[in-house]
């Protein structure tokens, strides 16, 4: 048997147990997907969505998926130099509660998730968490109705 | 906000004025400072109001880093917030890390 076709087994091996998985998982050939089970096309569709795990270490990353409201475990895991797949593990009880305002995550969901976030971080695994305040200045042509539209989503008391 | 950051970091709004973004897997800090920067140059562009009137919008931004900064998050939000009041005092739009 020459090394393309036991490459080629290997591959159908690959797929056969990724397939009969009950959570979403895809093997990359080469970093590019070529192969995705029926709960990965169930969760995503054909979204490719593993150019945001680009590392090419095996480790577990936390990715909210904001359009399903789903939050997830990715665990990577290099086969050899050319198979790798990506498990993603959905994390039950993380709801992702989005501001209604903004479209961002609501901060009911930053407890779950910030903690997931530490669970998932494995030794080496560096992340950083920026708090931000946004200001605003209006110039001052503007009338105070128009300032207090353009206000209406901060806490800060308007001006008299 | 969300167009500035990687799509897999993630971005909540704590209320008010106040957010917060975790940037997931970084390099090192100078990252979130990259990232800081994008920000700030991104939300300070004006706004024209359908009344014709414009509106600045700017951000003072605090950075606190896992694991340098702390392993709980309650320690690191409050790092970052401390860091955060750090960068106000300095003037508009300005980043800062926890020192």
């Amino acid at each position: 048997m020459n090394r393309e076709s036991v490459m080629d087994r290997h591959e159908r091996y690959l797929q056969i147990l990724v397939e009969h998985l009950d959570f979403a998982a895809c093997i990359l050939k080469n970093g590019v997907v070529s192969y995705t089970n029926n709960a990965y096309r169930h969760s995503f569709g054909d979204e490719d969505i593993t150019f945001l795990f680009p590392d090419p270490q095996s480790g577990v990353r936390s990715f909210a998926h904001k359009d399903t409201g789903l939050f997830y475990s990715v665990k990577r895991i290099a086969f050899d130099e050319e198979f790798t797949v990506l498990f993603f593990a959905e994390r039950k009880g993380v709801s992702l509660a989005t501001d209604p305002l903004t479209g961002l995550l609501h901060r009911e969901s930053f407890p779950l998730i910030s903690q997931q976030v530490i669970d998932d971080a494995s030794p080496g695994t560096r992340f950083s968490l920026s708090s931000s305040s946004i200001w605003m200045d209006l110039k001052s042509s503007t009338t105070p109705g128009v300032m207090r539209a353009a206000m209406s989503c901060s806490k800060r008391p308007l001006p008299e | 906000m969300t167009r500035t950051v990687r799509n897999n970091d993630i971005c909540f709004r704590m209320g008010g004025d106040e957010f917060v973004i975790i940037l997931s897997s970084i390099k090192d800090r100078m990252h979130s400072c990259l990232v800081s920067r994008r920000l700030i140059s991104a939300i300070s562009e004006p706004i024209v109001l359908p009344s014709g009137n414009q509106a600045k919008v700017g951000a003072s931004i605090g950075i606190a880093t896992f694991p340098a900064d702390g392993s709980e998050i309650e320690e690191l939000l409050h790092k970052a917030d401390e860091a955060m009041y750090m960068a106000k005092k300095l003037g508009k739009n300005n980043y800062q890390l926890h020192l």
